[in-house]
């Protein structure tokens, strides 16, 4: 065997053996569990499809996704572009206030969101306070409440993007649209707009691919009406104890997921920095 | 080098909402450390009664003590799992084709893309057949696959910063 060969072997083995044996198989299993139980059975997959419930919550978990990586790019661009504006040390004090969040546990963060917008909360205290409004306003067990706390979490995967794109335009050209007579407003929209939407579409898919997963927001801040299919699947395991259709269900979010990192890794291959994916 | 950027709007009003955007990440978060000075057991931002007693309910408890020990238990347990063959992969990902590698890296990141709760059934069903649900051993086991791609990612970037030095032949 070649020497470079075995170098390749040694370092890479035992990571793709320890990856196939503890996240590889389990998820074939659920693959396996979804179609055989014991013998091959679509009647699984035919209950999801023909269940007017959980046609639903797939499409309400497509909604919030969607709702969620909207709300995600109009907060995340002015931001990116504020800190593409401002000087490196500044920019890097600042982009503390996106890194630090992401080392809090997820359900503290949304433990926080709770006490922040509930009935007796924070924000409608103050509201109340300053004669905003008059009786407290319900701003979880909702739709809102969800899409708050996600938008909130989920911001980091669209600014990163986003400003590294931004950051990637050389100054040159914003100077020379400038110098040749175009409004500020003109270069914007046809200089630094266009060259800054590859990262808005990295930031974007990355924002609704994470979004069709979430578990713990909708379960804490969403009512009834906001399960997602990741609570489903829960609720299928834990309360009804019903395995080979928690296994469906997982089955196709699993699927959609990976189709569309698929798309996300080929659309942006070599088109953005590597670590774009993870913040 | 100071990088000077031609905006369309006023630094004032683009600093307004760039640093509202950055408040709403950032406040939520802080909120938490005023609140845990209080001494009520219901939520306050500002403590009527500021002390340590929170602090003190927590040391004090046993259960808190043994769920606090699992957890830095898990927490090292996962680190060193995760580094040492995130660190592998990342050393191997450099000696590979760029075709092959994209592909490759991809792969090792998909346990941050596949939705928590799909891993965390298929892990249990797994993991119940090894015997492993319910032990630190196995916590320790699904965290460092969900921590392995942060591993791959920031030593990979770290060493493409380093310049390619050539091996003698």
């Amino acid at each position: 065997m070649k020497r470079a060969t075995l170098a390749r072997l040694v370092l890479l083995g035992p990571p793709l053996a320890f990856l196939l044996l503890t996240f590889v198989l389990p998820l074939l299993r659920v693959i396996w569990g979804s179609v055989f139980a014991p013998d091959f059975t679509l009647e699984f997959y035919e209950r999801m499809w023909r269940t007017p419930v959980y046609g639903r919550v797939f499409w309400i978990t497509l909604k919030l996704s969607f709702l969620t990586t909207v709300f995600a790019a109009l907060l995340g661009y002015p931001a990116a572009y504020f800190l593409d504006t401002v000087k490196p040390r500044t920019r890097q004090v600042l982009l503390l206030c996106v890194i630090v969040p992401f080392f809090l546990s997820v359900l503290v963060r949304n433990y926080v969101w709770m006490v922040l917008l509930q009935r007796t909360g924070l924000v409608n205290r103050v509201l109340s306070e300053w004669g905003v409004i008059g009786a407290p306003l319900d701003l979880m067990y909702n739709e809102l409440g969800v899409l708050v706390a996600m938008v909130n979490m989920l911001l980091p995967y669209m600014i990163f993007p986003i400003l590294s794109a931004l950051l990637a335009i050389p100054p040159e050209l914003r100077h020379a649209s400038a110098s040749l007579g175009a409004h500020p407003a003109k270069t914007f929209w046809r200089v630094t707009l266009p060259l800054s939407m590859p990262g808005v579409a990295a930031g974007g898919l990355l924002v609704f691919i994470v979004s069709l997963g979430f578990f713990i927001t909708p379960a804490l801040l969403g009512g009834p009406r906001q399960m997602m299919v990741s609570n489903l699947i829960e609720f299928s395991v834990r309360q009804v104890l019903n395995w080979p259709f928690a296994f469906a269900l997982a089955n196709t979010l699993l699927i959609g997921t990976l189709l569309l990192y698929a798309i996300y890794i080929r659309a942006l291959e070599g088109r953005m920095p590597r670590t774009a994916g993870l913040p | 080098m100071r990088r000077r950027v031609i905006r369309f709007v006023p630094r004032a009003a683009l600093a307004a909402a760039g640093g509202s955007v950055l408040a709403f990440l950032v406040v939520p978060v802080l909120t938490v450390i005023p609140m845990s000075f209080s001494s009520s057991m219901t939520f306050e931002l500002i403590p009527t009664a500021p002390g340590l007693s929170q602090y003190q309910r927590f040391f004090a408890s046993p259960e808190w003590m043994v769920a606090l020990g699992r957890s830095v238990q898990v927490a090292l347990g996962a680190m060193l799992v995760a580094t040492v063959l995130g660190t592998l992969a990342a050393l191997g990902l450099r000696r590979l084709a760029t075709r092959t590698r994209r592909l490759l890296e991809a792969a090792l990141i998909a346990p941050r893309i596949v939705p928590s709760i799909v891993f965390a059934v298929a892990a249990y069903y797994v993991f119940a057949a090894a015997g492993l649900v319910g032990t630190v051993g196995g916590l320790i086991l699904a965290h460092s696959v969900l921590a392995f791609p942060f591993v791959v990612v920031f030593v990979g970037s770290a060493m493409a910063s380093i310049r390619r030095w050539r091996r003698p032949r």
